[in-house]
């Protein structure tokens, strides 16, 4: 897939607000396209986090 | 469909934020850019000079034996564009830390590898930035990162991502604006989902 496809539908979602139906009829292109372009975002969620701390409360793991 | 952008104004107001943020934010004396050959760190390696002072910018060129010659040839184009002092461009073959890593774990397949050789990189560029006391400027752009095209601690572990908010399209414009090579400007490298294909830059999870 070329960015000339995924850059008008990463606008036309991130920074438009537009749905995937929206997105994909703005850009002419079809919803299983975006939905696999959105698919390919939400999987990678977790590489633009920060490591998440598992937290635990003091009063459950400390002993006595 | 995807608008464009006034490139003369997003030049000159990254490199304001680059400067700002390296020099008054972080408190360091310059940047290390690890260059490709891809359009990405082209711009990136040519805003550092700007921004930060070609003898504040350094340059590192790393390729394994996964790189194609013609990206590496590239790489030299790009180091002479950005105008840098000699003395502030290194080569470094990574191709013996990957055998070392081959002999530690065994045979890896190529996006393994590959993934490996994003970290090493990471390694190699974090090593030099803190000797001289600069950061690591990243290459990523808004595309990439929001596809999650990028290998996590690997090209994703930088310190500042300048190109971060502007999509593969508009840094070929930027680029083209700022005079790179058409041939590095327009370089239709493109995102491969992993597999069999996947040829230099490879994502990871």
């Amino acid at each position: 897939m070329s960015y000339d496809v995924i850059d008008p539908v990463l606008h036309a979602v991130f920074d438009l607000g537009l749905s995937a139906e929206e997105a994909a009829g703005r850009v002419g292109i079809s919803i299983s396209t975006v939905e696999r372009i959105l698919q390919m975002h939400k999987r990678s969620e977790h590489k633009r986090r920060p490591p998440p701390v598992l937290n635990l409360p003091l009063s459950e793991i400390l002993e006595g | 469909m995807l608008p464009r952008i006034n490139a003369a104004k997003v030049e000159r107001l990254l490199v304001e934020a680059l400067r700002r943020y390296v020099f008054d934010e972080a408190g360091t004396r310059g940047g290390v850019v690890g260059v490709s050959g891809g359009v990405d760190s082209a711009v990136a390696a040519v805003l550092t000079a700007r921004a930060l002072g070609p003898e504040n910018t350094h340059l590192m060129i790393l390729p394994s034996a996964a790189t194609p010659k013609e990206d590496l040839e590239d790489a030299f184009l790009v180091v002479e564009h950005a105008g840098v002092p000699r003395e502030n461009v290194e080569v470094v073959d990574i191709e013996p830390v990957l055998q070392a890593f081959d002999r530690a774990l065994g045979e890896m397949t190529p996006l393994e590898r590959g993934n490996v050789a994003a970290r090493v990189r990471m390694t190699v560029l974090h090593q030099r930035a803190y000797r001289k006391r600069y950061l690591v400027i990243g290459s990523g752009d808004r595309s990439e990162l929001l596809i999650g095209y990028f290998t996590k601690y690997g090209d994703g572990g930088v310190d500042v991502l300048p190109l971060g908010g502007l999509y593969k399209t508009w840094v070929r414009q930027l680029a083209l604006h700022l005079g790179l090579p058409e041939r590095i400007a327009l370089n239709a490298q493109q995102p491969t989902l992993p597999g069999p294909g996947t040829r230099r830059r490879l994502s990871s999870e």
